[in-house]
């Protein structure tokens, strides 16, 4: 009984110094890890559709994770920008897309975060497939697989034409 | 002079991945380049440092029943504060080494060395022993991914070498790239072994016997 307390004892003051530690880290690291994050989304808003600011609400209509309202100087909403997750290969897909709520076009994609194959399906991140659905409306059907990257690639067009439609859908019925 | 030993003992005759054959997770995962091998290396190298200096001090202090627990928790520890370390101020690498981080708990040259090495040796030895193995395990990996990265980009560290006409090799960037590179290098470094073995025992009998 004695030594089985002492080791319990033993246990317990390493958990303590641990933990310790681990609160003195967590505590300086957290307000920075969260800060990167949301520098990493508000860059990535920037560059799917450029606004003065943007706002988060709630669309539950669409295959939609996330979704931002962009709004221009004078308040004015310029368009949506929807995450919408796609099933990849070995992944989910998370894809930020813009859409101008005046022209009804996408104005930009882009892969927020995914864990395709390296070198293959990673592709998707490269400008020269992101760069077919710039200032695309919804009569352009045929974007470019990649080769090697059938299905991730496949993922993200599908995604983006599905999340695309649905939401210029809801723009013209006036209901965002 | 010992710790000397000890030190050298990591990098080169024991080499926690070309001669242990340890921690094979990580070198076959994140060595598609050579920052990734090198950020993965050093976050192991401080675990191990670190680990090893703890360990080493209530190494008299534990019961030998509970050791493996308390190493566990020590190890865990600063693998955490490494993770956050990364995520805070290199995010870009965290999210390429992504799952491998907090992995490095599992990594067995660690808990290894704790349990052959720092669990039953001075302060002084063991960090030389920490430090040596993990810069005998970063070196693997800055070499891994060095070679993976050249042939499966033209680039080395992220600087394009080969220009556009080099066709790259796409299976040196995926896991079986790892393998066949891992391959080739431990078989290289056992030629040289076996020939610098060889030229001693040449040199101390004076005879051509193989001994």
């Amino acid at each position: 009984m004695n030594e089985t307390l002492k080791l319990a004892i033993t246990l317990m003051v390493i958990s303590v110094f641990s933990a310790a530690a681990l609160a003195v880290v967590y505590e300086k690291t957290y307000p920075i890890i969260q800060a990167n994050k949301v520098g990493k989304l508000n860059n990535a808003l920037k560059e799917v559709l450029p606004a003065e600011h943007y706002e988060e609400f709630k669309l539950d209509v669409v295959n939609a994770e996330r979704s931002f309202k962009a709004f221009d100087k004078d308040d004015n909403q310029t368009g949506l920008i929807v995450l919408s997750p796609a099933p990849g290969f070995q992944s989910v897909i998370k894809v930020l897309i813009g859409i101008d709520t005046k022209t009804k076009t996408v104005t930009n994609i882009k892969i927020l975060e995914h864990l395709e194959t390296p070198g293959l399906g990673s592709r998707i991140e490269e400008p020269d497939f992101l760069g077919q659905f710039k200032q695309q409306g919804l009569e352009k059907q045929d974007f470019d697989a990649i080769t090697g990257a059938t299905i991730s690639s496949k993922a993200v067009i599908d995604s983006v034409k599905e999340t695309a439609n649905e939401i210029i859908k809801l723009i013209e019925e006036g209901k965002i | 002079m010992s710790a000397l030993k000890d030190l050298l003992n990591g990098i080169w005759k024991q080499n926690p991945t070309f001669r242990i054959i340890l921690g094979m997770c990580p070198a076959l995962a994140v060595t598609n380049a050579a920052i990734n091998g090198l950020t993965m290396g050093l976050a192991t190298l401080f675990v191990l440092l670190a680990s090893g200096l703890f360990v080493s001090l209530i190494r008299n202090l534990i019961s030998s029943k509970i050791r493996i627990p308390c190493y566990i928790i020590i190890i865990a520890t600063f693998v955490t504060i490494a993770d956050y370390f990364l995520a805070a101020y290199y995010p870009a690498i965290h999210e390429v080494l992504g799952i491998y981080v907090p992995l490095i708990v599992v990594n067995c040259i660690i808990l290894g060395r704790m349990e052959a090495f720092a669990g039953k040796n001075p302060i002084k030895n063991s960090l030389a022993d920490a430090f040596g193995m993990g810069l005998g395990f970063t070196w693997a990996l800055v070499l891994l991914g060095a070679i993976r990265e050249f042939l499966g980009f033209g680039a080395i560290f992220g600087f394009k070498i080969l220009g556009s006409w080099y066709p790259q090799m796409v299976v040196m960037r995926l896991p079986t790239g790892a393998f066949i590179t891992l391959g080739l290098l431990i078989a290289m470094m056992n030629i040289i072994r076996k020939q610098k073995a060889e030229a001693t025992c040449h040199a101390h009998e004076g005879g051509d016997k193989p001994c």
